[in-house]
């Protein structure tokens, strides 16, 4: 229908839920919005609780938080039925419904992003504005709306909104995606979904993938460039990285562990689920392979003193599988719960297809395109410290 | 008048009978006017609130209500606005459930499972089930599925943005994003008919009158007769969703 | 950070940085507003007509719905034309089956018809297989008991049916497939469920427990036994009683018995036929035949099989309906 794979059916499955509504574009989303949310996370760490060791990767994190937001739509489009009505969720948002929220939040949180972001880069934007010419130059300036002046009064006034700013965007952040977390737990029709706690494990999981994106970037970057990763930098994040994971998983399993122990009239199908249909996704990837070993590689470098190149080894590697982790939680939790008939007596099965407007190769690309737009923001103006033309002589 | 109080005039009316004549004249030919007018009296959407009957000792499993909803509808390929389970009970208690493409052609085969294995046996149609609190109108993001005032959930096909929320937020399943036009689809009791006072595609077409579909607001009704006379069942009450499509004679086994 | 700074221009003085203190900030705020106000305005242009009068929906939306045209007629609106097989299917057991159940959907039939197209557009056949029939006769265990269901090959055996291709409408015909001589909702009543008085004389024995043994649930021999003994001695014993007394459900308690006397109705059996095999049922060519070769004269000439072969064909036909042991009032 789709272009994925026939359903394989197991048991009774209600007719119309053969079909799989929610695909592989409804995984992305929340991961997606997850990396916004984390990066920004990193990023107000630094400019409001003053995390100093945090500050080479402080603007990335702002930039990055801003790139995945501005593609996070891109997989809603993709699903939607009728994509040319998008807007309707603005025009017409019913009060009583989660996704409604979704309009306001995410306008709300960009223009938060939106100002944080030109606020703090403001320096730089004026610095390239004074530096280049012809066209471009024009664009810088006409970026820096035609105000080029900068001194300790305008750093000052930058700072407070960008310091403001990071302590609000924190609980929009986390409405940007809790929401959807929220939109899970409190479909009362999907016993894998129903629970109080989907909100919170949805928002951990995001601050893990954010962080974990930020460590990979940062290494990939500085094995780009050929230097030497910022040590302190990397392992504050990891530090940080290991306790979300930490309360992560931990909220996950209890989520399981509750289920399991209350067995409710549905435990009998969702057991089922948990042990066959999702034994490799949730109990090999997800719970093994995804959440024990980080926790032990990172347990190992957080608590015990190591060559920096062991360490880099162990948050690098770490930082990827928790990246999967995420992934596969996200999986499991949308895919799976669709796999699962609400006759509670079958399954059935779902493989993306490769082409269609749903499959595999667009997930792709709707993943890889906010790398190349960071890459693209990073060659107009500088996002690490180090790049700064501040400060290097140039008049200002 | 002549004196002897005979009518003068030899033949003919005279003015008294003339004049009575002219009145029931005049109310014969009003009468059919005023029954047409009965007929055709507008659907007053105040005084109905609909709900739906199912009776599962009469149903027979033919599948003349998925072919008629299919035929009254446009029901996608693939995709049941109605459709009829079988339910098999070993009499080891085992449950076997199956609907081979939601009845659309019947049940062309029996169990594998010989007389002297099965415990019951029985059908159940399903259907939308009209939930006074329905979660898909609370979950539509854009006002799309909404409950009219006389009890019916409908879709608006040109607000739906085909989000699938509601597909998902449906305990009973009866929802579907159709596959050619993308919105949202289900089962709208046929309002079309009923509010021009025909019965349902599927009430119509059952030939052992399982089906039907009723005003719970007139207390004279076959609905609510039927429902202070027997004993009766929704689907997942325990979710809260007051479903108000009722079947006689559930069992515990239908889910 | 915020509050006092000397700047250039300050000179000593206290100057707060707020958001309106430089030409960028204020630029960027005012299109930050301008924007906002933008997309407000854009947003209450763009909200549909009448929406969230009675609920929040577009209330146009309800009358959309409500002004389709139903696709299904109704037997009905077929009764127009067709009126010699309606008159035939209402009097028949086939009457709560809609025309349009075995023929579909008739709205590109009467719109042809209104619209004088030639007879070809918008026919509707029925393609008159075995699976038809089946689709709701085929004996399935999930069933109601009381619903009239057949096993092919057993039915064809009982029949006398030999060629296992045979349609249903060989005998059959769908439109009054059991040629009732009555109105099937005029057909004599017949309880289901019984009254303790039905047999017995004294009321009293309602507050009595049932024996061991007592019957339940009632079939035809515990009530009928007189009738069904001279039944067995007759040429029609191996058949069901259901076989001509169609019993049909009316409601929780009662239902009707379809007897039928017509002889179309035992020609469905004794009516020579291509797919019949010469077994143990007597075949006819048809019923005029038979009545002009066995009756000697116009008055001996009956309209019914039964007037000839009742008492010494099928069964005893007077004497009592209930069973002797009833009739006795039950005395316990």
């Amino acid at each position: 229908m789709h272009g994925e794979a026939i359903s394989e059916l197991m048991g009774f499955v209600f007719p119309n839920e053969q079909h799989v509504t929610w695909t592989v574009m409804i995984v992305l989303y929340p991961y997606i919005t997850g990396l916004v949310a984390g990066a920004f996370i990193v990023s107000s760490l630094y400019h409001l609780f003053g995390q100093e060791s945090l500050k080479p990767v402080a603007r990335f994190a702002l930039v990055s938080s801003f790139a995945f937001l501005l593609f996070a739509t891109m997989p809603l489009l993709l699903h939607l039925g009728l994509p040319t009505r998008a807007f309707n969720i603005m025009i017409t948002p019913s009060s009583s419904s989660a996704m409604a929220g979704f309009g306001i939040v995410y306008l709300t949180y960009m223009a938060i992003v939106v100002v944080e972001v030109w606020f703090s880069m403001r320096e730089e934007i004026v610095g390239r504005a004074l530096a280049t010419t012809g066209a471009l130059g024009f664009l810088f300036k006409a970026l820096a709306l035609f105000d080029l002046r900068v001194d300790e009064r305008t750093r000052a006034l930058d700072h407070k909104v960008v310091r403001f700013l990071a302590g609000l965007g924190i609980p929009v952040a986390c409405f940007l995606h809790g929401y959807v977390g929220f939109l899970f737990g409190s479909i009362k029709a999907n016993p894998w979904w129903s629970t109080p706690m989907m909100f919170i494990i949805f928002l951990l999981s995001a601050i893990v993938s954010g962080i974990a994106v930020l460590i990979l970037l940062f290494y990939v970057i500085s094995w780009v460039r050929r230097v030497e990763v910022d040590a302190p930098c990397v392992q504050t994040m990891a530090n940080f990285l290991w306790g979300f994971m930490i309360i992560d998983v931990a909220l996950e399993l209890m989520q399981i562990l509750s289920i399991a122990y209350q067995q409710r009239a549905e435990w009998e199908a969702l057991q089922i689920l948990i042990e066959d249909k999702l034994f490799w996704s949730h109990v090999v990837i997800q719970l093994l392979i995804g959440s024990l070993v980080p926790f032990l590689l990172l347990g190992l470098n957080s608590l015990v003193k190591l060559r920096q190149r062991t360490r880099n080894v162990l948050i690098f590697s770490s930082s990827v599988l928790l990246l999967i982790q995420v992934l596969a939680m996200r999986w499991n939790v949308v895919i799976g719960g669709q796999l699962m008939s609400k006759s509670f007596r079958g399954y059935t099965s779902y493989m993306p297809g490769l082409w269609d407007h749903e499959g595999l190769i667009v997930a792709v690309v709707v993943f890889t395109v906010p790398f190349l737009l960071l890459r693209f923001f990073d060659f107009m103006v500088p996002l690490f410290p180090s790049d700064s033309a501040i400060g290097k002589g140039r008049p200002s | 008048m002549s004196d002897d109080g005979r009518d003068p005039r030899p033949e003919g009316l005279g003015r008294r009978d003339f004049i009575k004549m002219g009145f029931v004249g005049a109310f014969a030919i009003l009468v059919p006017f005023a029954v047409r007018a009965a007929e055709r009296a507008p659907y007053r959407r105040e005084d109905y609130t609909w709900g739906f009957i199912v009776d599962l000792q009469k149903c027979m499993g033919c599948g003349a209500c998925v072919r008629a909803c299919k035929a009254e509808n446009a029901v996608p390929d693939g995709f049941n606005r109605t459709w009829v389970e079988r339910y098999t009970v070993g009499r080891d208690g085992k449950v076997e459930v199956d609907s081979p493409l939601g009845a659309l052609n019947g049940f062309p085969e029996d169990v594998p499972h010989p007389p002297t294995e099965v415990g019951k046996s029985f059908f159940v149609p399903k259907l939308c089930n009209q939930c006074a609190t329905a979660p898909c109108v609370q979950v539509c993001p854009v006002g799309a599925s909404y409950a009219a005032p006389d009890g019916v959930t409908l879709v608006d096909r040109k607000r739906c943005i085909g989000c699938g929320y509601c597909v998902q937020a449906c305990p009973y399943g009866v929802r579907y994003i159709h596959p050619q036009t993308g919105y949202a689809d289900k089962c709208t009791l046929c309002y079309h008919r009923i509010t021009k006072g025909l019965p349902t595609a599927c009430a119509q077409a059952c030939p052992v009158g399982a089906r039907s579909a009723g005003n719970l607001k007139d207390t004279t009704s076959r609905i609510r007769q039927l429902l202070n006379s027997s004993r009766y069942g929704v689907l997942k009450p325990a979710l809260g969703t007051n479903p108000k499509c009722y079947y006689i004679g559930l069992d515990k086994e239908v889910v | 950070m915020a509050g006092d700074a000397h700047g250039p221009d300050g000179g000593g003085e206290h100057r707060k940085t707020g958001i309106l203190s430089f030409p960028y900030s204020r630029r960027f705020f005012a299109l930050f507003l301008v924007a906002i106000l933008g997309g407000l305005a854009v947003r209450a242009a763009l909200r549909p007509e009448g929406f969230g009068e009675i609920g929040f929906f577009r209330t146009g939306a309800l009358a959309e719905e409500a002004a389709r045209e139903p696709t299904l007629q109704g037997k009905g609106v077929c009764s127009e034309c067709h009126a010699a097989e309606f008159a035939a299917h209402e009097k028949d057991v086939h009457v709560t089956v809609q025309c349009e159940d075995c023929h579909g959907s008739g709205d590109q039939h009467v719109k042809a018809r209104k619209e004088g197209l030639p007879p070809d557009q918008g026919r509707m056949f029925r393609e008159l297989a075995q699976a038809n029939c089946l689709a709701c006769h085929r004996r399935l265990q999930a069933r109601p008991k009381l619903f009239p269901t057949i096993d092919v090959a057993e039915h064809f055996a009982t029949v006398g049916v030999t060629d296992p291709a045979t349609k249903c409408q060989g005998c059959h015909n769908p439109h009054e497939p059991l040629f009732l001589d009555r109105k099937v909702d005029q057909a004599r009543l017949h309880p289901l469920i019984h009254a303790c008085t039905d047999c017995h004389a004294d009321s009293a024995i309602r507050l009595k427990p049932l024996p061991e043994g007592h019957v339940v649930t009632f079939q035809c021999k515990d009530c009928h036994a007189g009738v069904l003994a001279d039944f067995k001695t007759k040429p029609h014993k191996d058949l069901d009683c259901q076989m001509c007394h169609v019993f049909r459900q009316d409601s929780e308690f009662s239902g009707r018995i379809l007897k039928n006397g017509s002889p179309k109705f035992c020609l469905m059996c004794h009516q020579k036929q291509p797919f019949r095999g010469k077994g143990r049922i007597p075949q006819l060519e048809s019923f005029e035949a038979h009545r002009n070769e066995m009756a000697a004269d116009e008055s001996e000439k009956q309209n019914r099989c039964v007037d000839c072969h009742g008492e010494d064909k099928i069964h005893t036909m007077h004497g009592p309906v209930v069973s002797s042991q009833a009739a006795e009032g039950g005395a316990r």
